[in-house]
């Protein structure tokens, strides 16, 4: 199955269960966490259930496209499914049959995993799947976010698509799969790898950046006190990003760092906080 | 009598955290049928992944009657002088629910008192059962709570059903928004219906049916027999600590082994290396071969034994692409020497208010350096080990595989031709990592373990970590202990507390939250401690040795060993005995300078002489370290010294002549003192 097929059958899978079918974001993520339709869909009160894939940047995974299995952007699929359902084990493993994967041939475990980010505040408790101990999706019920105890729960399902694409075509390097039945990941991807590798470690500016970071962060606080909650999460999210770059540049010493982590853990809590309070007012 | 099976059916429970939790369950358990005066024989416990489960054998039907008293007011006053009861007598009972008729009198404590004596039928454990089991399950402390629904119950996973069965009759115990019935479920792939359990007594035998080895003692031979089959049918040792094999046991609810090669691609990697890829993140188990190779290794599968080799195959794919990362890191490594990596160790911080790594290295050289000579180490070879001790930790194989520092460090060493007892030390400079553990084999290897842990100890108390009760982060206690285990067992023979004193310098940056006494005097406890848990010293002969200085472990150890197997004899006593006649006489008196021509009893002049003898002998006894011979020098002054005490009266009316033979009476002391203070030495009492 080629990897656009996989996101395809995934789609399917998932709006046949409800969910909402949405898009990546158009600002720079980590993860399929860092998406409003994660941050926000999480909090408050209301039935959510939602799907999309987040292409995720992960600078100092870098590998200048030589190394077969890390990059400094992979694909995640992402499901929220709010609250979580008591059957959502099952159903997620149905959603590997679906792909193509027959279990009973398989090894499956859920090895504890419990998820952490620190910049978000936020945190949940789950597992990694590993399927043959491949690790191929992390699959979390979250706590918290952006420091607000949850209540509904909800869970999220991260599959790490590269991984399941491996396994499915038998391939042992990314850049070999094939997207469709003519392009190949590699064709897509890899001068990108490169590129954004030589950028990431060894150009990027880092006064400039830390220039950035700041008037990112200040916009994202002028928004807060307007009370604009969605503009000032993108900004968060821009700090976030560029927070990884001066991180991969190794242009942040150990006690940096955790001001930095500190720093935007503030602006996640202020959009979340906001967030709320906006709920509040419109209810 | 039946049995009661409670099953907590969960979502995958965390590894090595399950026995803890079952285990707490049990104890809990075994409280509350004991509170609630309901007997059984004895409650088993089983736990997989996806399940916690009791069986409470032969569970009574019902409490235990109980017999219930009450006090009531004195005889006295609850009856009248025809003996009918007053109204203290009426309205206690009352206040029973019971007749006047049915109380009685009893004597307490020479008075008469009346009492109610009633027996309370026990109730039915069916009855009761519901009450208890919830709250055996809230009670449980996992070391993270989550919530999963609305039912406001927190666990470490959600739980998602329960079974309750007395026998063959369900007992609907609720929990959360669960109500307990006989339905189970059989393993997550291989069967993965519902089961009913007929029996409480059938449980084992039901899930076994299903693919379930509920028992863990069964999982943990199943695995250990197929480790053990593959290293005789193929040859080899299997690498197994406790940690994976916990997470193994407890990460599957019905464990098959499976088989994988190590292409031959990856065998020219060191063997350590290859094992340190297996055992990464508790998955494989590496075989090594007695050639050093490690060609195969064993993984387990939750399920039915892997007949097509789909999962070996799958197994095989992972350990190539992590081979290939180690491959990776490996060779990325060897483009560099060690050495050249050290002055990246500037930029490590190994503790913001200690310094770099950098830093760190240059005080473990300092150290080393002074303790070389005393272990004989040649101390070029101390200085290049301790110079290249930590540079492993900036290579991509540590970053990797933080297990393999030390390790790295004296691969990569010997490949770069450094010389072999270099090579060696930095592989073993890190032991004892445990108190169990070996130590380093080597003098060289020695010298440097010894003075990595000291600079440890002294930096983090000078910064204000001291261990406080449990709480331990820098593990000072550990190390401490393991720098009083070297010096004793590899008989260094130094006074470490005057070290600390030399290496002040090398702390002159440091900002100080503590001073150097904290660190002697954290020393000392720890070499006590040491003495008494590790060598079995009695506490009375430490604190002896100890008015002596501990700060030499190996000699305080001997002296307290040669002090321990004398301080039971009956000359020992007694010398025991005089010794303090003269301390305690001398406890104020500074000067020891003495003049013989003041002495004027022959008992003064006799032991005078004896001490002159004796003390050429002890001095060299002492600087010999031969205790044994010191102490039996000793003992032969008992009989002067009795003389002396006998018939000189120390306290002269003459100043001159008092304080002549107090100053003597001092040497002689400080003489005793030089091995220890035997006053402080326990004697038991023999009336």
């Amino acid at each position: 199955m080629d990897f656009q097929s996989i996101v395809l059958k995934l789609h399917d899978f998932w709006r046949a269960r409800g969910c909402l079918i949405l898009n990546p974001y158009d600002v720079e993520t980590g993860a399929g966490t860092f998406n409003p339709a994660t941050f926000f869909g999480t909090l408050g009160p209301d039935p959510w259930r939602v799907g999309y894939v987040e292409p995720s940047r992960r600078p100092t995974d870098g590998r200048y496209g030589e190394n077969p299995v890390r990059f400094r952007l992979h694909h995640q699929y992402q499901v929220i499914l709010k609250p979580a359902p008591a059957d959502v084990q099952e159903v997620y493993l149905a959603s590997l049959e679906e792909l193509g994967l027959r279990l009973a041939e398989h090894d499956v475990k859920f090895a504890e995993d419990d998820w952490e980010s620190p910049t978000l505040a936020a945190w949940g408790v789950g597992w990694q799947v590993w399927l043959d101990e491949m690790e191929i999706t992390q699959f979390t019920y979250f706590q918290q976010m952006g420091g607000i105890t949850l209540d509904p729960i909800s869970v999220e399902l991260t599959y790490g698509l590269e991984r399941i694409a491996l396994l499915l075509q038998g391939k042992e390097s990314a850049f070999d799969l094939d997207w469709n039945e003519n392009v190949s990941y590699g064709t897509l991807w890899r001068e990108k790898e490169r590129e954004f590798s030589i950028y990431n470690f060894e150009r990027a500016n880092v006064e400039r950046i830390q220039q950035m970071f700041q008037l990112c962060s200040d916009e994202c606080r002028d928004n807060l006190a307007a009370g604009l909650v969605y503009p000032a999460y993108d900004y968060a999210l821009k700090c976030s990003h560029l927070f990884n770059i001066l991180d991969a540049r190794g242009a942040i010493s150990v006690t940096e760092r955790e001001s930095y982590i500190a720093r935007i853990r503030a602006l996640a809590v202020g959009c979340a906080e906001a967030y709320m309070q906006k709920r509040g007012e419109d209810a | 009598m039946p049995d009661l099976l409670f099953e907590i059916g969960t979502e995958e429970l965390p590894a090595l955290e399950i026995p803890r939790l079952g285990k707490a369950l049990q104890e809990e358990a075994t409280r509350e049928f004991a509170a609630r005066r309901i007997s059984c024989s004895r409650i088993d416990l089983y736990y997989t992944p996806r399940r916690i489960a009791l069986i409470v054998r032969d569970l009574a039907e019902r409490q235990e009657d109980r017999v219930e008293e009450v006090k009531g007011p004195p005889a006295a006053v609850a009856f009248d002088a025809s003996g009918n009861p007053t109204q203290a007598a009426i309205g206690f009972a009352k206040t029973q629910g019971a007749s006047v008729d049915e109380l009685e009198t009893r004597e307490v404590g020479g008075k008469s008192y009346l009492y109610l004596r009633r027996s309370l039928p026990g109730r039915e454990t069916v009855e009761i059962l519901p009450e208890i089991l919830p709250d055996l399950v809230r009670r449980l402390r996992p070391s993270k709570s989550m919530r999963w629904d609305d039912s406001g119950l927190t666990f470490i996973r959600p739980i998602r059903w329960l079974v309750c069965l007395y026998g063959d009759a369900v007992i609907p115990v609720r929990l959360g928004h669960l109500t307990a019935g006989q339905e189970t479920r059989g393993h997550r792939f291989i069967a993965p219906q519902q089961v009913t359990i007929a029996r409480a007594e059938d449980y084992e035998e039901t899930l076994s049916g299903v693919f379930v080895t509920v028992d863990q003692k069964k999982r943990e031979d199943a695995v250990m027999t197929a480790l053990k089959e593959a290293a005789a049918a193929r040859g080899g040792n299997y690498l197994l600590d406790p940690v994976l094999l916990t997470r193994i046991v407890n990460g599957a609810e019905h464990p098959v082994p499976v088989i994988g090669s190590v292409p031959e691609e990856f065998l020219d990697l060191p063997v350590e290396v290859v094992q340190a890829t297996l055992h990464e993140e508790g998955k494989f188990v590496p075989f090594v071969l007695s050639d050093g190779t490690s060609p195969y290794f064993m993984g387990f599968r939750d399920g039915l034994p892997d007949e097509k080799g789909i999962v070996r195959a799958g197994f095989e794919r992972v350990v190539r692409a992590r081979l290939r990362d180690s491959r990776f890191f490996f060779e990325k490594d060897r483009t560099r020497p060690l050495a050249d990596r050290v002055r990246e160790l500037k930029s490590v911080i190994y503790d913001v208010r200690l310094g770099s790594l950098w830093e760190k290295v240059e005080r473990i050289r300092t150290i080393a350096g002074m303790i070389a000579g005393a272990l004989s180490a040649p101390p070029a070879e101390v200085d290049r080990a301790a110079f290249l001790c930590k540079a492993d930790l900036v290579t991509e194989l540590v970053r990797a595989f933080p297990e393999l520092e030390g390790t790295a460090g004296a691969i990569y060493a010997k490949l770069d031709g450094e010389p072999d007892p270099v090579a060696r030390a930095i592989g073993e400079h890190y032991l004892p990592r445990a108190s169990d553990d070996p130590l380093p084999a080597t003098p060289v290897g020695a010298a440097v373990s010894l003075a990595d842990k000291l600079d440890t100890i002294v930096g983090a108390l000078l910064v204000g970590e001291a261990p406080k009760g449990s709480r331990d982060p820098y593990g000072l206690k550990r190390q401490a202990n393991a720098v009083v285990r070297l010096a004793v067992e590899k008989m260094v023979d130094l006074d470490f507390i005057a070290l600390i004193d030399e290496i002040k310098e090398s702390y002159a940056t440091v900002e100080k939250k503590a001073d150097f006494s904290e660190v002697t005097s954290f020393l000392a406890d720890r070499a006590s401690q040491v003495l008494r848990q590790r060598y079995g010293i009695p506490p009375d002969v430490i604190a002896a040795v100890a008015a002596a200085g501990v700060g030499n472990f190996y000699r305080t150890l001997l002296r307290a060993q040669a002090l321990s197997a004398r301080k039971a004899r009956e000359d020992f006593v007694a010398l025991r005995l005089g010794f303090s006649r003269a301390r305690n006489i001398t406890k104020s008196v500074e000067r020891s300078d003495f003049d013989p021509g003041l002495f004027t009893e022959d008992a003064e002049r006799e032991l005078w002489r004896e001490y002159l003898k004796a003390e050429g002998e002890i001095v060299r006894d002492l600087e010999a370290g031969d205790y044994a011979r010191a102490l039996n020098r000793l003992l032969m002054l008992k009989g002067p010294i009795d003389r002396y005490f006998d018939e000189v009266l120390v306290m002269d009316e003459d100043e001159a002549v008092r304080n002549n033979r107090l100053a003597f009476l001092k040497a002689l002391s400080d003489l005793f003192l030089r091995i220890g203070d035997l006053s402080l030495i326990a004697v038991e009492n023999r009336d």
